[in-house]
């Protein structure tokens, strides 16, 4: 009751902040949602591998039991596995390898040090850097709310020493997307392997009485 | 609208379960990656033996035979012979 009183008594800015925070948070988890939908619908698009590797195998009666399909169709799956992750892991690998050799053979260590300094030659510095431990904060129902934007302490600008950075965690960042996307397919088959493996082989009890 | 309520829904059951979900990939992730480790250790072994980890495994061979004599028995006789 005291919580309402004390909603009509906000001023109309304190208002319309409420509001908007509900708002970003609605949109936040939609947002989320939806990332969540369509990496299901990938994975259930790498789930169909499975079928596509097993069904046939299945279909004439070569593999008859759970086990020795969980066994033939986990096989199968470490084979693609081996075929997916090959590339991002060989990128993230010379990736890793080349950088190394330049920071070896220059002698230059602050470049790693500096990988993500906005103020030096960091990767940072081609993005917008907020300062996000200074954001405006207001009290609202007794909690500490962010209640603005945050200041801007940098705006993209190239630096032409900062071009080992940029190279470095760009292909690093491909590697790891790729690296995450073969992961995600492999838990799917995975899934659908565990899915399937035994319910392909039971017989409703219904079927048999017919 | 229904769809757009199961999306929030869904999302908000992903943002309760991300700690969940992250440990479930991060577990994932380092068994895949000593998986294929061990597998190109594998497959290096076996291109040495003059063989490649992709070859057929027994049941697929097994398969092309089933499929090989199925594709027999539904030849006419006089295709097969060279008859026409």
């Amino acid at each position: 009751m005291n919580n309402i009183v004390t909603f009509i008594s906000l001023s109309k800015r304190e208002q319309q902040f409420l509001i908007a925070l509900f708002l970003i948070i609605i949109a936040f988890i939609a947002l989320v949602g939806l990332i969540g939908h369509v990496i299901k619908k990938l994975m259930a698009s790498q789930g169909r591998r499975v079928d596509e590797m097993m069904s046939q195998l299945v279909e004439h009666h070569i593999v008859t039991d759970h086990r020795h399909y969980w066994s033939v169709a986990m096989n199968k799956s470490h084979r693609l596995l081996l075929i997916q992750m090959t590339w991002p892991l060989l990128i993230i690998g010379v990736n890793i390898l080349w950088y190394w050799l330049l920071i070896h053979f220059t002698g230059d260590n602050g470049l790693f040090i500096d990988m993500f300094n906005y103020q030096t030659r960091g990767f940072n510095t081609i993005l917008f850097v907020f300062d996000w431990a200074n954001t405006p904060k207001s009290i609202f129902f007794g909690m500490s709310l962010v209640s603005g934007w945050p200041p801007l302490l940098n705006t993209p600008h190239f630096v032409l020493e900062a071009w080992p950075n940029y190279i470095f965690v760009t292909i690093s960042l491909i590697g790891l997307i790729w690296l995450v996307f073969s992961n995600l397919a492999f838990i799917s088959r995975t899934l659908r392997i565990r899915q399937t493996h035994r319910s392909i082989f039971i017989k409703p009890l219904e079927s048999l009485n017919k | 609208m229904i769809k757009t309520i199961k999306i929030f829904i869904l999302g908000f059951v992903y943002i309760i379960g991300s700690p969940l979900i992250a440990l479930i990939f991060v577990l994932f992730l380092i068994y895949a990656i000593l998986a294929w480790v061990l597998l190109v250790g594998k497959s290096i072994v076996i291109f040495f033996t003059g063989r490649t980890i992709f070859s057929d495994l027994p049941e697929d061979k097994e398969l092309k035979k089933v499929i090989a004599s199925l594709k027999q028995k539904h030849t006419p006789a006089h295709k097969e012979s060279g008859i026409e």
